[in-house]
Order: C-alpha cells, then structure tokens, then sequence
C-alpha cells in the first residue's frame, strides 16, 4: 500500500467537494423536487379521477387549475419538462422525484396501457388542456402501435406540444453491457440535440449541458481512426448549422487528443464545441411583451452574447467557464494584444476556420487548401502547437479533398479523381491517405459498384497530379 | 370499472382515494410529523449496511464497499474538515486495499441494490437514499472493476465523485458516468449504458410510434423555430497565401504546458480571465451585456477564489478592475465584495491549518479595500472556532485595532470571552501600553478568564500603586482560582504594613489555600512586616513536644505560610527552625521545608 498523507487527502478531497458544491444550485434543486413531486402526484391523480368521473365534471376544475400553476413555475426554471417514468422511479428532468414509503403514486402503471414511458411538455398547458390530456391517457389503448395511436389522438386534440416517449427500464446485467452505437445514429442524435439546445437557447431558456454531454461521450466512443464522417460536408443536407456545430465539436476533439490533452478536457471541450455559435440564438431588442421578436446578434456580438447565455447556467463549474470563453473568444487570434486566448477556444478556432473555410456556403476552399492557407497563420491566428498538430492528423490531404492521380495499371497508365477518405494514419502516409474513387478517366463517373472501393495510396504506385476544387 | 355491489360506495371510495391522493403530500407531511423520531439523521447517515460475504474475499470486498459507502455519505452530516473524515478515509484506504492485495481485481457487477463480485453478493443496501449500489445504478454504471495496483489519488478521485453523488445533483452538468468517464482512470474501469436520455429508436428508429413522435416534433420545431441568420460566422478572416504542410513531431514540453493550462490547476487563471473579459464586456457600450448578466458570474468566481484561498487570483483581479471597470461606484462595489464579511470568513475558513499568520496578498487585498475591516474581523472572530484561523486573526486584528483602539477598548465588555481574549491579545501584541486601559476597563469583569487575563498583563506591565486597592479588594474577596496567587506575586513589590493585616486574616480565615496561595502570603507577610511575620511564624510552627491546644488549631496552610516565611528571613536560626520543624513533620511538611530551604540557597539568603 503506498504512503499517503491522510491530511492532505482529506484536504484535497474536501476543496473537491466544495468545488463540486459550487456547481449545484441546490435552491433550485430543492424547489424542482418540491414542484415535481407534485406535479406528478396531480398528473397521476388526474388520470384515475377518469376512473370514476367524467372530464366535464367539477372534480378536475381544482386539479387541473393547480397543475397548470404548478407547470408553469417549473417551466419558468426549466423550460422543456421531461417526465420520464423508469419501473417503479420517476424523474423530472434527470431528478429523481422522491416518494414516500408506502405511496401509491405509480406513474408508469398509468401511461404502460399505451407503452409510454416519459413524456415532455413544450409548454405550460392550460387547466383544459390537462384535462383532455389526463384523459387521453386514461382511454383505451389501441391494439396496435398504442404509441402512435395516442399520438394521433393528442394531435387531433390539439395538444400536439406533449410529446410521448416509449417505455423505459434499467438494463439488468446479462443484456449487452453497453448500447451498441452506430457512428451516423449518434451523429444524428448529436444534431437533434444541437437543435433542440439551439431552441431552448433562442427561447432565453437557462442552457442544459447534460444531453450534450452524453452525446460528446457517444461520439468519442464511436469514433475511431477510419471514421472521418462528419468531417466532411455533406452538400445535400438541411441542416447547415447543425452540421457545422457537430464538424467543429469532432475536429475540436480530434485536435485535444492529438494534443494529448486529458480525458475531461476531451469531454469539456466537446460540448463547449456545440455551443460555441450559440449566440446567434440570441435576440437583440426583444420585448415579449410588445410581442417584438428581436434580431440575431451580428458577427461581431455573437461570442459575447453566447457568452452572456451560458452564464445564465447558475453553480460554479470549471466546463461552464471553458464554455463561456470559448464563446468568448474562438474568433480571437492567438497573438492578439490582449493575451493569447484560453486553450478550449484556441481549439475551437481552429476546428472553426477549418469548417467555415472549407465550406461552400463559407469559403469554398477545398480542404488542402483550407489547411495550407491557415498553416500560414500558425502563430499569429492559430496556436502554432495545436495548428501543427492538426496538420498532423488531418494530413497533406485532408480527408474531402478532390485529387487527380495517375495510377499505373497493367493496361497503361490512368488519371483517375480520388476522394481522401482518411485523417493521417502514420508520419509516413502523412501524404497518403486512403481514397475513394469518385471518377474514372475521361471523366466518366464512378460505377455504383465501385462507390465504396478504397484505395489504399501508401500501398499503391500513383502520382498526384494536383488537387481539385470540384468534379 | 368493474361492477361492484355498491358502486355509490365503490365510486365514493374511489374518488376520495383519488383526491387523497391528490392532497398526498399534505397528508403524508402530518403523518411523518406524528412518527416518533427514534434515531438521529446521523445514526441513519452512518449505520452501515448490513454485513455479506460467504468467502473470506466476499467478506473483505463487502467491508471495503460499506466503509467506501460510509465515508461517501459522511459528507453528509460532517464538515470536510472534520477529524471523523479523517478516520473514515483511514478506514476506507485500509480495508480496500487490504481486500485488493489480498484477493486481487475487484470486478463488480452493479445491480439496482447490490453489487456482485463473481457469484457473490458483496454489497446490500436497499434504502433508496443510502444505498451506493442505487446511485450507480441509476445513472447507468453496470460494470466497476478495480485494478490492485491503483493509485491513492484514484480511489480518492472515485469518492469523490460518489460523495458528490450523495451529498448533491448535479441537475445539469454532469451525472456519475460522465464525472467517471472525464477522470481518465488507468486502474478503474467502468462499464455503463445510458441514463434517462430518449432511446436511439426515436430519432433513427424504423418503429411506428417513433415514426409518429418525430413527426410531431418536426412539425411543432417548423412553428417554433428560430432559423440560425444565413450570414453566421460571416466574414471570414482574410485568406493567407497558402505554405507547404508537413508533418512535424510535437514539442513535448510545448505539450506539457498545454495540458498544464487546461488542467485544473489552472482555473483560478482562467477564472479570473473570464470575469476581466466579461467586465470589459459590460463596459463596452456598443455591447448589450448589462451588469446584472454577469452577477452571478462575479459571485460564483469570488466564491470560488475565496473558498481555494486564490488570493493572488483575487489580488490581480482587484489591481486589473481599474483597467475594466470605468465606473467608480461599480468599482468599488465589486472590490468591496471581494472583502465582505462573508467573503473575509471564506477566505480564513479556507486557509490550511498549518496557516496561521495572514498570507502577504490577503493583507494587500485588505489594504485595497475601502471597507472599514476591523468589525468584519471581529465578527468573524466570534464565530470561527479553528485556533490556527483565530490566530490569523488576530494577527489582521493587531493591523486595524490602533486607529480604533478607543472604540476597541470600551467594547471589550460586550463581547464573548473568547472573543475579548484575542482582541486583548491584539491590543497588547501591538502596543503594551494598551495594556493599562484594558485592564483598567476591565478590572471590575465577572469573567474568571478574563480576569486571568488581564492580570497577566499586569503581571507583564508591572504592578502600579493605581492597582492596590483593587488588588487588595481581589486578594480578600475573589473566588476564581489561582487568582489570588497572582495577585499576592503582584503586591509583593507593593509591600506596605497594612498588608500585613489582611494577609494574615487570609490565612487564619480561608480553609480552601493551596500551596502556592499559603507560600505566597509566608513571603509576602515577610515583605510587609519581617519582625511581626517571625513572630507568627513561630508561633505557627512550635515544636510538637510542646502540648498546647492552640497548636491543634494551627492548619496546614499557616505551616506552610510559615515555612515559606521563614525560608526567607536572613539568619541561621532560620534554617535550624526548618530543620527543627522537618524533624517532627509528616512526610509532606518534610518534603517541604527540603525545597523552601533549597529556594533559600538559590535566592543566596543566608
């Protein structure tokens, strides 16, 4: 057993926890158990009043009136509410509503007629609302997909803004021990949640980092060397800032574990990734009471006030000050006069230009020679460490970069257009990524059956003729 | 609804079963109020779970896991600070250890209220509120396994994330996966599935009613939604004309300084950066941040800075908010509250215990400030209990008491012993003259500690004839022991023959003298009156062959007194009537008369 110095263990231990105090805001906590509790209570209550009452009757005007006030005061502190029902446990937006021993409060037997496990509320329903809603739940439930069923029934009622999620349960052991996730799955649920955090934020909602978190934790778990989806733009999608938000959140990461930075670090700054354009969700000159929607902030406005929203995220927490200066400060250079800019920021700026740059609604440059040109500015823009290292590992040709080259074939010697499909696989390959063939000689496209087809360049004899800027 | 024979009844029952439900927490607040309360929230914080373990490994893992479970719920109910911390973690580290040396990995499965160690149950609490298997399993974490060669510094990065668990929620930052997964642990591993987040199904899923739901969503998103503006993150920065890209190996140290900065070491720097920032923000007119977006901001990051004792933090704030902040009033404002009371009382709370003068940037952070300290101080002083913060204290005390030392001096009597105690010790460590007046102002104190304390300033000043009535008044009069002796050692220079009276009707009187009291007053009637104190001393000390009943009624005490009186008087007639009187003594008297007349040899009387 080695020596410790019990002393200082203590020490150490408490300032921890003290820190770790300073990032709860246990007044809001407390008032959120105090409402969910009840909120739940009045919720199931409703429900079995339609046992033995019709919804017209009286004995849902009190209820239903006091749900809609209890709804509002959490909604006012939290925005969204989350109800999520697990077996025999509730929680109301990741917190555990306690029950007392013996209570009959079950929730989930309830909403399990209709295989519905949670449900979220996108606005304070109004005391009528409750009350179709307490018995929409309480109807019978369809044979097939009740799920659905219900959902159409809550849409043709007009109370469309709950929506209904399926059932849920602990994993016992035995089940596979974790989720298998499938890159594009959480890529996709990343961009959802990038979304619905964009919302909230644009409604002056206080900004909630655990979905995110979870998210950044998937993606660092489901990436892997070969994986470079994400990297590259994809020109036929929707969702251009949901794109770019997760291209810079996985280029960041990349960038922090090339520079070996630690495992929280990692984690930090990868939602801090995802939040740092968020200031664009916010709204100059708004007055709801004028019903005056306001305008987004310009280029020169939207770090300080994506700064000034994520403050409103109460409790002292190290994440929540790198994310505020990554808001901050991931358009500042690094030589500025002022101070270099704090390192998640310095990262972000980086990640940013390159996807900004490289983009067709930015720069339009290809990704070669996005990296070239910002190389250049390694030391005056960029942190000459982390520039280098993120030429390092995206390599000569980063991956969605367009090349001609000339491969010698038995039958004579052609020029084909290659697509680099990976980062830097070795100070070796540096310049020789793994390709995809995007087009034969004489420009004719590639053949569906050779649409995957990776061509290894450090394995093969070839030329790069140059690099493209399209097809 | 089934059909029931009296469905009115049925109906009734139902309903009122239903309201009561609906008024639950009124009902069920009454009915915890009436169950008696048998034991105390910190019984139930500390019992422990109940013992498992079949093998001699189950056994070992399972006291390893409570004692783990134990010290992470005693932040529960203990200051950080506290000594049962200590003995906790002393425990934990002993039996974990013992357990992983012993029998190796430790690998297990975690299960709603257990824990599982092979086939094992290791670990059993089913209190929801209590039970350490519960809290992991809730927020997704399977699978613990831990290496025998892990480091201290992981286990305590371990319990701490458990006792964050227990002792709070992390609502919106983090859960216990995620503060897991961001330690990087090399000897812990964690195997966990997701907590409460919607399943993959609802956003990819081929399912009907996820089908359904995103549908919703979609079209609810479309009326709502605020569209990112077209022109974001528009203009870009100038386009550089491109170099040659290579690869080139990282500078380590370059590397090591990276990872120094993001560490948390770190933080105070970074912390203060983003507040200069944010200042610079609200200062900027063209900006719309107002000062009230970044109250908590300030407030959090002096909580912060005070409770790590961040004082070189908080001193290059203070010097920079000049640079930041153009109002003066704002300015002042924000540097007074970096010197509140409240904030003075982190700052001292939080300093190590080994700390116990005053840090070089406190006092220049105290001297920036326009606030007055010295009732902060003596407030703080009234509760802070720990001695090394208390000297601190005083030591700030001994700063600000001159200028009011008036004030100080006449408030003395309003306060808590141990508060005047040290406001006395910071009077007289600053200036001795002090001394006079608060002895002067206190003479008249009920207080047994304060009364020692100011006679021994006295004792430290040196007695005045200003003193004697009052002395003399203490010397007949005080029931506080150990003051009498204190006084008789200072009235001894103030040797005057009205003395002699009143030292005699003390030992004639007081049944209840100690040694030091009896020898004191023999010295002290020498000093008033020689001749007539070697009277009494004879007297006092008759031989034994010589029956009188007078000598029955001679006590100890006045022995002693003579004795002592009489070690002291010149002459050798003094030194044969110890001897005479050591011949008959008991064995203590005996004992006596040797070491008066060896402090007779050493006071060179002779």
């Amino acid at each position: 057993m080695e020596e410790v110095n019990l002393d200082e263990s203590q020490e150490a231990l408490g300032k921890a926890l003290e820190r770790a105090k300073m990032g709860e805001d246990q007044d809001l906590a407390g008032r959120i158990r105090t409402a969910g509790e009840r909120l739940v209570r009045l919720l199931f209550g409703l429900i079995k009043l339609t046992e033995i009452h019709e919804l017209t009757n009286d004995a849902f005007i009190k209820p239903s009136e006091e749900f809609n006030k209890v709804m509002e005061t959490v909604y006012d502190l939290l925005g969204a509410v989350h109800i999520v029902t697990v077996e025999d446990q509730v929680f109301l937006n990741d917190i555990r509503i306690r029950f007392g021993r013996g209570d009959s409060v079950s929730l989930s037997s309830a909403l399990a007629p209709h295989q519905v496990g949670g449900m979220s509320f996108h606005k304070v329903p109004s005391a009528e609302e409750i009350r179709k809603i307490a018995g929409l739940f309480a109807s019978d439930p369809a044979e097939v997909a009740p799920r659905a069923a219900l959902i159409e029934l809550f849409t043709e009622n007009t109370v469309e803004f709950v929506d209904l999620m399926g059932v849920y349960r602990f994993r016992i052991s035995g089940e596979a021990m974790v989720v298998e996730k499938d890159s594009a799955q959480v890529s996709q649920r990343a961009a959802s949640l990038v979304d619905e955090a964009w919302d909230n934020l644009s409604a002056d909602r206080t900004p909630n980092p655990l979905p995110l978190r979870r998210a950044v934790a998937d993606i660092l778990e489901t990436s892997d060397e070969a994986d470079v989806g994400g990297l590259v733009e994809d020109p036929n999608s929707n969702n251009k800032y949901g794109d770019h938000a997760l291209q810079v959140t996985k280029l960041s990461l990349l960038i922090a574990k090339e520079a070996g930075l630690s495992e929280e670090n990692i984690q930090d700054l990868g939602v801090a990734s995802m939040f740092h354009d968020m200031g664009y969700a916010a709204r100059e000159g708004a007055d709801p009471k004028k019903g005056e929607p306001g305008f987004a902030p310009p280029f020169e406005r939207h770090c300080t006030a994506g700064a000034r929203m994520l403050l409103k995220q109460r409790g002292f927490n190290q994440a929540k000050i790198h994310r505020a200066l990554t808001a901050l400060e991931h358009h500042s250079d690094y030589n500025q006069s002022s101070g270099k800019p704090a390192l998640f920021a310095r990262v972000v700026r980086i990640a940013e230009d390159f996807s900004n740059m490289s983009s067709r609604r930015g720069g339009g440059l290809t990704p070669h020679d996005t990296l070239a040109r910002m190389a250049a500015g390694s030391g005056t823009r960029y942190d000459p460490i982390l520039m280098q290292a993120f030429v390092n590992l995206m390599g000569k040709y980063p991956p969605g970069t367009l090349l001609d080259v000339e491969i010698p074939l038995s039958i004579g010697t052609y020029t084909f257009v290659l697509m680099s499909s990976s980062l830097t696989r070795s100070p070796e390959a540096f310049d020789l990524p793994l390709c995809r063939l995007i087009q034969l000689p004489d420009g004719i496209d590639c053949p569906p059956s050779y649409a995957g087809k990776v061509i290894d360049l450090a394995k093969r004899p070839h030329t790069i003729l140059g690099v493209r800027s399209q097809i | 609804m089934s059909t029931l024979e009296k469905p009115n009844t049925t109906a009734e029952k139902l309903d009122s079963e239903a309201t009561s439900t609906l008024d639950a927490p009124e009902e069920s607040e009454e009915r915890s109020t009436e169950e008696p309360q048998e034991r105390t929230y910190q019984d139930e914080v500390l019992e422990e779970e109940v013992a498992l373990g079949g093998t001699p490994a189950g056994k070992a893992t399972n006291e390893a896991l409570r004692s783990i479970a134990r010290t992470a719920r005693s932040f529960l109910i203990y200051d950080t600070r506290n000594d049962a911390i200590r003995e906790f973690l002393g425990d934990m580290q002993n039996k974990l250890y013992a357990a992983l040396k012993q029998y190796g990995e430790m690998s297990l499965e975690i299960r709603p209220f257990e824990m599982v160690r092979g086939a094992e149950v290791v670990y059993l609490e089913r209190d929801r509120d209590r039970s350490l298997a519960f809290r992991l399993f809730r927020d997704g974490v399977r699978r613990l396994t831990i290496s025998p060669d892990v480091a201290w510094e992981e286990i305590l990065r371990l319990l701490e994330i458990l006792s964050i668990r227990f002792t709070g929620v992390r609502q919106q930052e983090d859960d216990v996966v995620t503060l897991l997964l961001k330690s990087g642990f090399k000897s812990i591993e964690v195997s966990a599935v997701e907590g409460f987040v919607p399943d993959d199904d609802e956003y990819c899923g081929d399912d009907a009613s996820a089908g359904a739901a995103r549908a919703v969503r979609k079209r609810r998103r479309a009326e709502s939604h605020i569209d990112v503006p077209r022109d974001w993150d528009l203009p870009l920065p100038e386009f550089l004309e491109p170099v040659e890209l290579s690869y080139q190996s990282l500078d380590q140290q370059a590397l090591d300084e990276l990872r120094e900065e993001g560490s948390s070491k770190n933080l105070p720097v970074v912390t203060v950066r983003l507040l200069l920032e944010m200042l610079k923000v609200v200062n900027d007119p063209t900006d719309p941040t107002s000062p009230a977006d970044i109250d908590g901001l300030v407030q959090e990051v002096r909580d912060f800075l005070l409770a790590e004792s961040q004082l070189g933090s908080v001193l290059n704030l203070i010097q920079q908010v000049e640079e930041f902040v153009s109002n003066p009033e704002q300015r002042e404002e924000l540097i007074a509250s970096f010197t509140s009371e409240r904030a003075v009382r982190k700052i001292i709370s939080s300093l190590p215990k080994a700390v116990t003068e005053p840090p070089p940037e406190l006092i220049k952070i105290l001297d920036l400030s326009p606030i007055n300290h010295l009732p902060v101080l003596i407030q703080i002083l009234n509760v802070e209990r720990r001695q090394s913060s208390r000297s601190v204290l005083r030591s700030l005390l001994g700063r600000y008491v001159e200028d009011q030392s008036e004030k100080v001096i006449s408030s003395l009597k309003e306060f808590e012993d141990s508060v005047a105690l040290d406001l006395m010790d910071a009077l007289f460590e600053k200036d001795q003259e002090f001394g006079h007046a608060i002895i002067w102002d206190l003479r008249e104190t009920q207080s047994p500690a304060v009364l020692h304390k100011i006679l021994n300033m006295l004792i430290e000043l040196g007695a005045t004839y200003k003193y004697k009535s009052w002395l003399l008044d203490l010397l007949q009069n005080t029931k506080v022991d150990g003051v009498r002796a204190k006084v008789l050692g200072l009235i001894g220079h103030l040797a005057e023959r009205e003395l002699f009276e009143v030292l005699e009707k003390i030992l004639l009187t007081d049944w209840n003298l100690s040694e030091e009291e009896a020898t004191l007053l023999g010295e002290n009637l020498v000093k008033s009156h020689a001749g007539r104190a070697k009277v009494l001393f004879i007297d006092w000390t008759q031989s034994q062959k010589w029956y009188s009943v007078r000598r029955l009624t001679i006590r100890r005490s006045q022995q002693v007194a003579a004795i002592a009186g009489i070690s002291i008087l010149p002459g050798e007639a003094s030194v044969e009537r110890i001897l005479q009187v050591r011949t008959e003594a008991d064995d203590y008297l005996s004992e006596f008369c040797m070491k008066r007349l060896v402090v007779r040899r050493n006071l060179n009387i002779v």
